[in-house]
Order: C-alpha cells, then sequence, then structure tokens
C-alpha cells in the first residue's frame, strides 16, 4: 500500500498536545528508536512512573520483538476493529510497564485517513489519563501520519546519529514538524555514540543547521554511548535494564528518564 | 537540506571542495582535526533563498554608458571625468571592460580578508556604519582561512555595544577583550594572537571634531594599527570624500564599503576613496555577519556601477561568502 503523500501541512497545529505524552521519533530508520523506547520507558517505570508504550510503527512493528512479547491485540485492532485503546495496553510483567504492540507489515497507521489519525489521537489522549507517562514509538519517515502522532505529544525525542543521512533525516523532521504549526518540544538524542564528546559533536552539527536555517536550537536532552550491550539484551529478547543494568548505555538513557520523569 | 563530508590535507582545501560542491552558500556545520587531514561537515538548504548576496542596482535609464552609469550614481563631474578619459583610451572591448579598467587605474583594490593582516586593524567611521558587524565578518573570514582572530572593542560609550562584541565573539568562538583607552588596548593587543587577525572596534567618530581624531590616531599607535574606514554606501559624494579625506589625515588607507545591498547610488563611496586615497579593502552585502566580507575587485566595482551586461552575474564573484560561524571544535 502506498504511503500518503507528504502534505505540506498537517493537521497538528489546531489542538494543544498531550501533557504526559512522549513521541521517539528520527526520520531515518535503523538509529536505534524502537531500542531507545523500550529502554526509556522500563527506565520510566523503574523510576516509579507509570508508563505505556505504544508502538506506533505499524509497518514495521517491533516493540512486542523485542520485548518477547505475543499479544492478543494490538494496535491494528484498535485502528480496523474500533477496539478501545485501552483494552489493547497490555501488562508486561517483567519490566512493569504496559504495552500497545503494533503489527508488523498491516501498514495501516501509514496510510490512515485524517479522520481516523484524529480518533486514534483522541484515544491516546483518553489513555493518557491513566498513565504518568504515554511514549509513543514513532515509525522512520516524516510522511504526515508520523507528524501527526509527533504532534501530539507534549515531546517529541529525535534520535539520531553521527551518520549524513540520520542526520539530514533528523533536521528534515524538525523542520516539517515547524512547518506544520505543531507545539510539540523537539529535544535531540545522540545514539550509537562512539564517546559522549562524539556524541556532543553530533548534537551540536544538528544544532547547528537547525540554527541556521530554521532558525531554531532544538536542545539535547542526552548522548547514549554504543556498547555491545545493547545488540546482545536484543537479541535475547530482553530488556537492557534487565539484562544488563549498570551498563553504559542502559546509565545514559537512565539519565535521559530521569528528566523526562521530572519534567512536567 | 544537503549536507556533505569533505576531508582534505587542509582547512582551505576542504573550504574549496566545499565551494565547488555547494557554492557559496555552503554552511559549515563542523569542523575535525584528523591527524593531518580535516574532516568538515558542510550543508546547504537548496530552498532558501539567498540573502545577502549584493545584487546589481536596477539598470537606470540613460546609464547603458559609462558616461549615464557615472552621472546615475552621483560620481562627482570631476571624478566622472578622469574616469571617462581614462575608459575612452581604453574602449574597444565594450564599456564593461573599459571602465572595469578605468577603475583599476585610478583605484587601489587590498582586500583585508583574504590574507592574515601584518598588524591589527582599527576600524573607524561614523556611528552606525557598520564596524562592529565588519569587525564580526573578518573574524569569520579568519576562522574560514584558518588563522586566529582576537576582537577588542573600545566603543565603551554605546549601549548594548560590549554584549554585541560577546555575542559575535561567542558565535564564533574567539577570545574577546575591552578597552577603554590607549593604555588597556595596549595591554588587549599583546594578550591577543599576534599569529592572527587583531580587529579593534572603535566608538562612532565625528572627523569635523580634531579631537576625535586625535584620539583615534593615539589608539592606533598604542596597537600598532592601520585604521581602516568603514563607511555606508549610498551616502552624498561630496560629503563622502570630505570625511574620508579627514580619516585619510588621520592614518586610515584602506576603506570597507558596507550596506551596499541596501544602495543604489555608489558615487560616494567612488569619491571617498579618490579622496582619500584609500583603497577598497572590501565590502559588506549583507547584515548577516556569517557571509563574511567579500573582497571588492575593479570588475566587480564596475558590475556595480555598470551592471548592464551583469545583471545574471552575483557580486562579488569570489567572495569568501561562506557561513562559517561554527568554525573549529
Amino acid at each position: 500500500m502506498m504511503i500518503q503523500q507528504t502534505s505540506r501541512t498537517a493537521p497538528t497545529a489546531a489542538f494543544a498536545p498531550i501533557a504526559n505524552a512522549i513521541a521517539v521519533a528520527s526520520g531515518k530508520g535503523g538509529v536505534g528508536k524502537t531500542w531507545l523506547s523500550v529502554t526509556l520507558a522500563h527506565a520510566l517505570a523503574n523510576l516509579g512512573r507509570r508508563t505505556v508504550l505504544i508502538d506506533g510503527d505499524l509497518g514495521l512493528a517491533n516493540v512486542d520483538i523485542q520485548l518477547g512479547l505475543s499479544p492478543d491485540i494490538d494496535l491494528a485492532d484498535v485502528l480496523d476493529n474500533n477496539v478501545p485503546l485501552v483494552q489493547a495496553a497490555q501488562r508486561h510483567a517483567a519490566t512493569g510497564l504496559d504495552i500497545v504492540a503494533g503489527r508488523s507489515g498491516v501498514a495501516s497507521l501509514s496510510s490512515l485517513s485524517s479522520a481516523r489519525l484524529g480518533a486514534f489521537g483522541r484515544g491516546i489522549a483518553e489513555l493518557s489519563g491513566r498513565y504518568d507517562r504515554v511514549l509513543i514509538d514513532l515509525g522512520a519517515g516524516v510522511e504526515r501520519p508520523v507528524r501527526h502522532l509527533a504532534a501530539l505529544a507534549q515531546r517529541t525525542l529525535i534520535v539520531t546519529n553521527d551518520e549524513p543521512t540520520s542526520l539530514t533525516d533528523a533536521y528534515a523532521l524538525i523542520k516539517l514538524l515547524m512547518q506544520d504549526g505543531a507545539k510539540t518540544k523537539v529535544a535531540v538524542v545522540v545514539n550509537l555514540a562512539a564517546s559522549k564528546a562524539e556524541g556532543e559533536r553530533t548534537y551540536k552539527t544538528l544544532a547547528k543547521a537547525c540554527d541556521t536555517f530554521l532558525k531554531m536550537t532544538p536542545p539535547l536532552i542526552g548522548v547514549v554511548r554504543r556498547d555491545a550491550k545493547v545488540r546482545d539484551a536484543i537479541r535475547a529478547q530482553t530488556p537492557l535494564l534487565t539484562r544488563h543494568p549498570g551498563s553504559e548505555a542502559a546509565r545514559d538513557v537512565e539519565a535521559i528518564a530521569q528528566q523526562l520523569a521530572q519534567a512536567s | 537540506m544537503r549536507l556533505r563530508t569533505f576531508t582534505a590535507p587542509s582547512i582551505g582545501e576542504a573550504m574549496r571542495q566545499v565551494r565547488t560542491v555547494f557554492g557559496e552558500d555552503a554552511v559549515i556545520l563542523s569542523t575535525e582535526q584528523n591527524g593531518k587531514s580535516v574532516k568538515l561537515t558542510a550543508a546547504i538548504e537548496p530552498s532558501a533563498a539567498r540573502t545577502g548576496t549584493a545584487t546589481p542596482a536596477a539598470v537606470p535609464a540613460g546609464s547603458e554608458d559609462i558616461e549615464g552609469a557615472l552621472r546615475y550614481h552621483g560620481v562627482p563631474k570631476a571624478l566622472a571625468d578622469r574616469l571617462l578619459a581614462t575608459a575612452g583610451d581604453l574602449q574597444g572591448g565594450g564599456p564593461q571592460q573599459a571602465l572595469g579598467a578605468a577603475l583599476r587605474a585610478r583605484f587601489g583594490f587590498r582586500p583585508l580578508a583574504e590574507r592574515k593582516p601584518d598588524k591589527p586593524i582599527l576600524l573607524a567611521g561614523l556611528p552606525g556604519a557598520g564596524k562592529s558587524a565588519t569587525l564580526a565578518k573578518l573574524a569569520a573570514c579568519a576562522k574560514v582561512n584558518g588563522w586566529a582572530a582576537t576582537a577588542i572593542t573600545c566603543d565603551l560609550a554605546k549601549a548594548g555595544a560590549i554584549e554585541q562584541l560577546a555575542t559575535y565573539a561567542k558565535a564564533l568562538e574567539i577570545p574577546a577583550y575591552r578597552a577603554k583607552d590607549a593604555a588597556t588596548l595596549r595591554r588587549a593587543v599583546a594578550k591577543a594572537d599576534a599569529d592572527g587577525s587583531i580587529l579593534i572596534d572603535t566608538l562612532g567618530t565625528n572627523p569635523l571634531k580634531a579631537g576625535d581624531l586625535a584620539q583615534l590616531r593615539e589608539l592606533a599607535e598604542a596597537a600598532g594599527a592601520e585604521i581602516v574606514l568603514v563607511m555606508a554606501a549610498g551616502g552624498d559624494p561630496v560629503e563622502s570624500a570630505e570625511l574620508a579625506a579627514a580619516y585619510a589625515e588621520a592614518g586610515a588607507a584602506r576603506l570597507v564599503a558596507t550596506k551596499i545591498d541596501v544602495a543604489r547610488r555608489y558615487g560616494g563611496i567612488l569619491s571617498a576613496a579618490e579622496a582619500g586615497r584609500l583603497a577598497f579593502a572590501g565590502v559588506g552585502s549583507s547584515p548577516e555577519i556569517a557571509s563574511g566580507l567579500a573582497a571588492l575587485r575593479a570588475d566587480q566595482l564596475c558590475r556595480l556601477i555598470l551592471p548592464t551586461a551583469c545583471v545574471e552575474s552575483r557580486l562579488p564573484a569570489a567572495s569568501p561568502d561562506i557561513k562559517a560561524l561554527s568554525g573549529t571544535p
């Protein structure tokens, strides 16, 4: 199914963002966005925040795979069969998280009409009342549904690494969100950094582009260092904070979670 | 945004690659020294409109020839006659070539931004001429060319002057000092990196007051600096000539013409350069610091004055108009 054409203006500017929602986006795929979403949600839960993670990447959903889940109900049921979003949120006992799983290969989110996207947004808003934090793991790309969901959230974390393609796509997403008039607060996470200093250098590169071309500078919320233990945890379908607590990447994500846990 | 990394043995070579691939609108996002090579990340936003590039003035009626153009720009008759006489001797390749050659023969062109100055540069001029912005642009050019820059301001009276310098210095990652008088200026210059550009901003002076010019001379002597006049284009030619002559008497030998993007007539800077025997040191064609200070040579000055055949040309053709505020890490 074809992805809808990117419209010049996504229907995002009209409504106020959901105060406790955090979208995780990247523009480019393969930068560790879903892993970061899962680990961040886990870290928030460990901090005592009631947290739900929504896999908003229906086309290539894999939150459930990373956590080794076999959900009975997923987002496709919500979107296609009008199952309430609340019912799709299922407890993952090992992390204390609630998960709304996606369904790989369905791709229905990417082709949803504005009306159904709006209904989905209302479902998230309703769900948000039950939690302290709502994380939405968005699909890669900059198309309208991605931007729509990002704009629903009070905060959008843009995940990038030092690859030029990743930086370019992260910039493109930030630019389009601005053009849309989205009220979400954008912040940058540099993932897969060789070191903290390298990560900060990568951030400065993106920040300079935003400052020069967009006249705005998204803040850096954190650098996550490259860590072989992440790959090991993913292969084991076990959260990093469970399998390798205290690892460098775990500590880096926990530092971001601390900020998000405290932010109003 | 198009983003690309460039690796070269030197930053100058890397910058040349950037210009070749992206042109003059490229933005340097980061630079990194890797052993003996430099890795530079640059980007361009294709949809961004070029801002700050000087566009030749619309061709006025009757200015298709040299005489008409000089008249349109308000060039004083005596200077116009001298230029016409020189151009007449050289005509044969068309008015463009003739005027270009005449300008080359009658004016000096010594660009400030392209070579590391061998002494501090003290920028002088009327209030609002663009001295502080010129300082920042020269510092940006120094960064692009790979040498150090130090900013010093003697302008402690204007509201916000120190904060403005601090903002520029922070963006350019260069040291900045304040100097309240000749003695503190001497000390500030002594602290600056002598192997780079030492750029001194001054309070706007009134050249009709002998005291102002004497103070300027005192500052220049204390710093061992060359006085460079900063003058906004578009001024009255007679007035500009008198001002330039006064600054020349104080020791100025070069002229930076600013704000040419908001002026349509350039007789003022021509008559100033002639009256003060000032060589053209550069031209400010944009309020954006990152656009740098462009060199101004005879053919580029010609395009400003007689743009008929050059309407499609962007001026200056070989400017250091690279937006490179991030500099070295």
